[in-house]
């Protein structure tokens, strides 16, 4: 059964990422990153969970609280300039954090001295007329690394390149909110409800796609794309619903599901089991989607296919089985979801998965770890 | 307002505390701007200012920023006291009111423990930092954390027993007990010193031990304790084992053993009249020591005023006595066996302010209790969260102070107020005041109106809080200042969607005509993006409506879907849509559908556009003959060299009409 462990760490968190596993590593990660955000100084922290929640110890000591050392400790914290708006691991020791003042710094984590470090800045990616404007975004296939913000910029950076080794000013007339990298192709989403791809190995800076919500502009806070069939992309939204975007469809969304009361700040996938998925909202809420039930029988499917009125949609329709996100809500795919934090009222800006554990950062100054998820 | 209720009431006979800012400039007088919250930006100003008479200040001055009633919140250690329990109270207000008393006070007890449970947490991390501080000031200020917190838990635990955790029947005892037991265990650092040692029975510690453990009714450990003394023999009926039997037989009263209350009366008096056989029969005469025990065990009052160092106050000494003289006492009835024990510890003029925190409790007299705790403990959390939880519990009468409104709404607007000060916890401050009936909303709207939006993000959610609560008229007013933010950048299409998000028409307007006019300036749009995919979003003004259509036509164009792109064109024209001054670029932008090689105008259409021409000379005649040089608007006044090109171009477009209207006429013909 799946145990939720709290620690409060007297400063909102805005992202929380998992340690990718270490070279030799067989275990699952127990280190994870959190970035806060609204303080008067903010922090990069790095932390520590210990392995198995050892009930029996704690318990000894009178009036002592028992089974305390199950809760993440921490290992060591930085100083970050601005609000930590996105953070990610570039590999087992190197942090990559973006910042509201537009800067992205470098953090390494030194394993002897259990410290961190500024490895490299990039001052002012981000700005207006020289100004530095919020980063909003973060993705990276190394060597590139793609970054966007409230400016609407694209920036690719590399590490050991002072300079951004490509720029795209205006690649957005609103603010981009949350970027995700697919080989050569940009995928960004903005303010007004829409999702572009850019091809990065072509010269112009105009969106090769551009897709968008039909009917309201609604801000599309962040985006997600599955892990194996990278065609499919999850964003979610102020609306706090969940949409699902086919890439090689027109235009607008396949499905859209209604999820959250408020806005989703942050959707994922689970990295190795893609039927699962995960979203958090402002309304306190953290949801694990799971469509692993039985799909549709592809039979099922055949039959209108073959009588729609529409021939150009059926090849569409039929490709779109391949995955059961796309089938969300037409009715023919069953969706389970569940709330893995039923008590919480604090918006939960950031999550990350990593095997059967989950760890969310919220606006009440707390880490939630979550243990033993149910993933079939 | 308020700030002047509560010197009177709370801090009367208190002198006001001064704060001194070293600044020689400030002797000129002083001028003071609210921040957020309980924040002053202070500067020096002449008063009254004068036009004309400087202040001779010679370096550059200075703004102080001044606060108070926030030093605690930024102790890390507090911060997570205060997040904690925000969640408690918010289930608390939650949780529901209209069940029956009985039904209701089992749940109250357990919202009371949370509290107390994060107290305690609380207590021990401040412990924990005191002790591993790195200098001596943050051992301090750690040191002073932990004394207030200690007050803290002692007071609530004690108000628990007497307002929430009320029994049937009023026995207190039983609870009392406990508080003095969890709160003071000097007994057990008497008993371990004691038996640590090579001999025990004869340690200095080793019979305060015994006696406090008995004071506090822990008898098993009390003949735990004297089973080491040596002098005991274990064969032989002696008085110790007449002590031990005496310890072991007496009768506690708990509720949940089913036995009345007159039962164990009963049984109790059987018991202390035996103490008092073997005590009067001399029993004990030979062992001092037992012979003190036999005495507490008989209730002999002087007994308890010669152990006065053991108890050491005169709460713990109360409890002591009530158990040996009156263990059935009703919880009204304590205040009147106070006054001795107090006397006991040279009366009430030597009463702490926490002493009289905890008689105003045992003296039922809630009012005194809070008031007393926010001057002493200067901390607003406990007395919010606590006159919280007692007017849940229905101990708190609502009757209205002579400032504003009753007194939890008062503390939890001040404890609000503490938090909306800090940096960080506006949302847990927000929450705090939506249960304020009265002035919640008030403040709120003041609060969020005023903080400081560094991030879209930070925007967002400060939008969604508004929104919450259906405050339309701050979420229109943070759009406006994003929006002017994002326009003031030269974010033209980030600032429209602002403008479409607070549904702000005027600003849509505002921003739709700065489209239009780079686009007469630089011959081209920005923000495509936005403006290809507005949708319905455009009929929020007429401009905008325009402007969507406007560049409907170009893409019209671009696309060579001309007779489209020139019907379009025309009905922007005819239905007068347009702004006047825009016709010009529209027919400008007619010429080359004009001039195409296909008939695109009817005839009928060519009448409209040359309609339109006239207009456009007409009133070019007009405003320059009404306003001519005196306009002092700089757009409509043109120079010599453009009315030139205005001319050339109306020429220019009147003679390509005239061409399109007689190839119209000859296509027409010929169809028929």
């Amino acid at each position: 059964m799946a145990e939720c462990i709290a620690e409060f760490v007297s400063e909102k968190v805005n992202k929380i990422r998992w340690r990718p596993q270490g070279p030799q590593a067989l275990q699952q990660s127990d280190v994870f990153v959190s970035g806060s955000w609204d303080n008067e100084e903010n922090r990069v922290r790095l932390w520590h969970l210990p392995n198995t929640p050892a009930k029996t110890e704690g318990a000894s000591a009178k009036g002592q609280l028992p089974a305390r050392s199950a809760e993440p400790r921490l290992v060591c914290e930085v100083p970050h300039r601005g609000d930590v708006k996105d953070l990610k691991f570039l590999d087992y020791d190197k942090i990559l954090a973006a910042s509201s003042a537009g800067n992205v710094t470098l953090y390494k984590h030194h394993h002897n001295s259990q410290t961190l470090s500024v490895g490299q800045t990039w001052e002012s990616l981000h700005h207006h007329n020289g100004h530095g404007c919020p980063c909003t975004g973060l993705a990276a296939t190394l060597p590139d690394i793609v970054t966007v913000g409230e400016d609407g910029r694209i920036n690719v950076v590399r590490l050991d390149h002072r300079a951004p080794i490509r720029t795209i000013d205006n690649a957005d007339s609103c603010t981009l909110n949350a970027v995700s990298l697919k080989a050569f192709e940009v995928i960004t989403v903005n303010s007004t409800g829409q999702l572009k791809v850019f091809d990065l190995r072509r010269p112009s800076s105009e969106p090769t796609r551009i897709f968008l919500l039909s009917g309201d502009r609604i801000p599309l806070h962040c985006l997600d794309k599955h892990p194996g069939q990278p065609h499919i992309v999850a964003t979610g939204g102020q609306d706090g619903s969940l949409y699902m975007w086919d890439l090689r469809q027109e235009r607008h969304p396949v499905s859209v599901m209604d999820a959250h009361a408020w806005d989703m700040w942050e959707v994922l996938f689970h990295p190795t089991h893609p039927d699962h998925l995960f979203s958090c909202s402002q309304d306190g809420s953290l949801w694990h989607w799971d469509v692993s039930m039985a799909t549709a029988t592809p039979l099922a499917m055949a039959t209108p296919t073959a009588s729609t009125p529409f021939p150009s949609r059926a090849p569409a329709a039929s490709q779109a089985q391949s995955s059961p996100w796309l089938l969300a809500n037409t009715g023919k795919q069953k969706v389970e979801v569940s709330s893995l934090l039923p008590d919480n009222i604090m918006s939960v800006n950031s999550l990350d998965i990593v095997g059967r554990n989950v760890v969310c950062g919220t606006d009440a100054e707390a880490i939630y770890v979550i243990r033993n998820i149910n993933i079939r | 307002m308020a700030a002047n209720g509560m010197e009177e009431d709370f801090d009367d006979g208190e002198q006001p505390e001064i704060t001194t800012i070293p600044d020689p400039h400030l002797r000129l007088g002083i001028s003071a701007r609210w921040g957020t919250g309980n924040q002053l930006a202070v500067h020096a100003a002449l008063h009254p200012p004068q036009e004309g008479v400087t202040s001779g200040i010679q370096e550059s001055p200075l703004v102080h920023e001044v606060r108070w009633g926030t030093q605690e919140v930024n102790n890390p250690i507090i911060r997570k006291l205060i997040n904690e329990t925000h969640g408690t109270f918010v289930s608390l207000q939650h949780h529901q009111p209209d069940t029956t008393t009985t039904n209701r006070k089992p749940q109250l007890v357990k919202f009371s423990r949370n509290y107390r449970s994060v107290i305690r947490a609380c207590l021990m991390q401040l412990k924990q930092a005191e002790e591993s501080a790195r200098d001596d000031a943050t051992a301090e200020e750690y040191g002073m954390q932990v004394e207030i917190y200690r007050m803290v838990e002692l007071i609530w635990s004690l108000c628990e027993i007497l307002f929430v955790e009320t029994l049937p029947g009023g026995v207190v005892l039983a609870q009392l007990l406990d508080w003095v037991k969890w709160h003071f265990n000097e007994a057990d650092g008497y008993a371990n010193e004691a038996t640590t040692s090579d001999t025990p029975h004869l340690h200095d510690s080793y019979w305060s031990a015994v006696y406090l453990y008995v004071l506090q009714g822990r008898n098993d450990e009390a003949r735990k304790l004297l089973s080491l003394d040596p002098n005991r023999n274990m064969d032989v009926y002696d008085e110790y084992a007449s002590i031990d039997e005496l310890l072991r037989k007496m009768p506690f009263f708990t509720l949940y053993t089913g036995q009345s209350l007159a039962e164990f009366d009963m049984k109790w008096r059987h018991w202390q009249d035996e103490c008092r056989r073997r005590y009067s029969e001399g029993e004990f005469n030979t062992n001092k020591n037992l012979e003190t025990i036999c005495r507490i065990l008989c209730g002999d009052e002087d007994v308890f005023l010669d152990l006065k160092d053991l108890t050491e106050t005169w709460y713990q000494m109360l409890v002591s006595k009530l158990l040996y003289c009156n263990p059935t006492v009703k919880a009204f009835d304590l205040q009147y066996h106070v006054k001795a024990c107090i006397d006991a510890y040279d009366g009430h003029a030597t009463l702490q302010p926490l002493d009289n925190i905890l008689l105003a409790a045992i003296e039922f007299d809630l009012h005194q209790v809070i008031k007393e705790s926010s001057s002493l403990l200067g901390n607003w959390w406990f007395v919010a969260h606590l006159a919280d939880l007692l007017f849940q519990c229905g101990q708190l009468e609502s009757h209205s102070l002579n400032y504003g409104s009753n007194l939890r709404e008062f503390l939890l607007l001040d404890y609000a107020s503490s938090l909306m000060s800090h940096p960080s916890l506006w949302q847990v401050g927000a929450s705090y005041l939506d249960y304020c009936p009265e002035f919640g909303r008030y403040y709120l709207e003041f609060y969020l109106e005023r903080l400081p939006l560094q991030t879209e993000r930070k925007a967002l959610k400060v939008l969604r809080e508004c929104e919450k609560r259906d405050m339309k008229d701050i979420s229109h007013s943070i759009c406006k200042v994003m929006g002017v933010r994002a326009l003031r950048n030269e974010r033209l299409g980030s600032a429209l969607s602002w403008a479409l998000r607070s549904k702000d028409a005027s600003f849509a307007t505002f921003l739709a005509d700065r489209f239009l006019s780079e686009y007469s300036s630089k011959g081209g749009f920005s923000s495509l993006d936005l403006l290809d995919n507005l949708g319905t979003a455009m009929v929020l003004s007429d401009r905008l409506t325009f402007l969507g259509k406007y560049r409907e036509f170009h893409r019209l164009h671009e696309e060579r879907e001309f007779k489209s792109a020139a019907n379009l064109l025309l009905q922007l024209l005819t239905n007068r849509m347009a702004p006047k001054k825009f016709w010009l670029t529209l027919l400008t932008d007619a010429l080359p559908l004009l001039e195409s090689e296909e008939v695109i105008f009817s005839t009928q259409q060519t009448y409209e556009l040359m309609n339109c021409l006239e207009d456009i000379s007409l009133s070019f005649r007009s405003s320059a003959y009404l306003h001519g040089d005196t306009a002092d608007d700089a757009q409509l006044k043109l120079t010599k060299g453009q009315q030139e090109v205005e001319k050339q171009k109306l020429d220019l477009i009147r003679l390509a009409l005239a061409r399109n209207l007689a190839r119209a006429i000859l296509s027409e013909g010929s169809l028929e």
